[in-house]
């Protein structure tokens, strides 16, 4: 699955910090993974915990912001929550014209020890 | 008042047994206990393949080349479309391939016989092209100006949808054995393609396909795809296909 290549992109921005910090011990990781982003949150964190073996993240904790999406409707142009990428406007029943949030994948920040 | 130099008041001092332990941890900083260092990063996990395929589509659009990302479910029919569309179109357009699957080189072998320029990326385990494997790709691989590459990824609906590889187009197949709900239950990638083919419409007549169904389906995911039904086998509606990548080979 490709959140296997997801998790060594992490892995990849979180050495290289640690790198350019001059960190040795990496105790968490915080991420942020939309839920329009396609990626799968319980995978991700099961192909992180594979790949930072032998690595100076080893034993880091990974918190996920799993946040909720949110698209403008094409008719109403009203905001509204999306839970996935089929979820339609409540009023006009209509996917969103364009999604402001929840395709976000990113490292928001790591903890050192 | 102090008897050796006078300071103080009669009285000021007490006399009191000393504490059964003196809680040293709370005057001086916890020394033994790790330090813990935030670093804010805020990075986009995917920004590295995105930046390597701007890269990859600032070259193609410097040497006129259209590149076609060719995605859909194994068996749709991805190589019998770019093999006859090969046959058909070399007189008048060149044109160049780059195969991926996990293993083998079948699929570049058939390109390699249709006529077109072919290599092949073998993922191995991996399930997707990325915009690495075509920039170390095109490294070796010499593709003339002006001309179409198509680029046919690993046979999955899935995961190529995240992945830009600097592609000007992106062509979805789906087959109508595949069920008219496709576009719902793979709706990142029906959204992410600009064009889809429905192929094997030879077939219908044995099938409960319903094809305005699928139609419909595809466009409430994405207004606007560009829809063609064909049969890659019969030749019924590739003329539409071939004018279509006429269009975008000028």
């Amino acid at each position: 699955m490709h959140e296997l290549t997801i998790a060594g992109d992490i892995l990849e921005i979180v050495l290289q910090e640690a790198k350019q910090n001059d960190l040795h011990k990496i105790v968490e990781v915080e991420l942020e993974v939309g839920k329009l982003s396609g990626v799968d949150v319980e995978a991700l964190e099961f192909a992180f915990k594979m790949i930072i073996k032998e690595t100076l993240a080893e034993n880091a904790v990974i918190s996920i912001h799993n946040t909720n999406g949110i698209g403008e409707c094409k008719s109403c142009r009203k905001e509204f929550e999306m839970e996935d990428l089929l979820s339609v406007c409540p009023i006009c029943k209509q996917l969103p014209d364009s999604i402001t949030r929840g395709k976000e994948l990113k490292v928001l920040s790591i903890a050192a020890e | 008042m102090c008897e050796t130099c006078g300071c103080g008041q009669p009285g000021e001092y007490t006399i009191k047994a000393p504490a059964k332990k003196t809680d040293y941890q709370q005057l001086v900083p916890a020394l033994d206990q790790p330090q813990r260092k935030v670093i804010t990063i805020e990075k986009d996990i995917l920004s590295e393949n995105n930046a390597i395929a701007q890269n990859n589509r600032s070259f193609f659009q410097s040497r006129n080349i259209a590149c076609i990302n060719l995605v859909s479910s194994p068996g749709s029919g991805k190589t019998s479309l770019l093999e006859k569309t090969i046959v058909e179109l070399k007189s008048s357009i060149s044109m160049f391939a780059i195969e991926g699957d996990q293993q083998s080189s079948l699929d570049a072998d058939r390109i390699m016989n249709a006529g077109a320029p072919v290599v092949q990326i073998n993922t191995n385990s991996g399930c997707h092209l990325d915009a690495r494997m075509i920039q170390k790709t095109l490294e070796n691989f010499k593709i003339n100006d002006n001309s179409v590459l198509f680029i046919e990824n690993v046979g999955n609906l899935v995961c190529p949808a995240l992945f830009d590889l600097g592609e000007q187009e992106r062509v979805l197949i789906m087959s109508v054995t595949e069920g008219e709900d496709k576009p719902l239950k793979y709706p990142a990638m029906f959204q992410s393609a600009h064009v889809c083919l429905i192929n094997k419409i030879d077939l219908l007549p044995y099938l409960d396909f319903d094809i305005e169904k699928a139609i419909s389906n595809a466009r409430f995911i994405n207004p606007e795809l560009e829809i063609m039904l064909v049969s890659v086998k019969t030749g019924e509606g590739m003329e539409s296909w071939y004018n279509w990548c006429r269009s975008i080979s000028r």
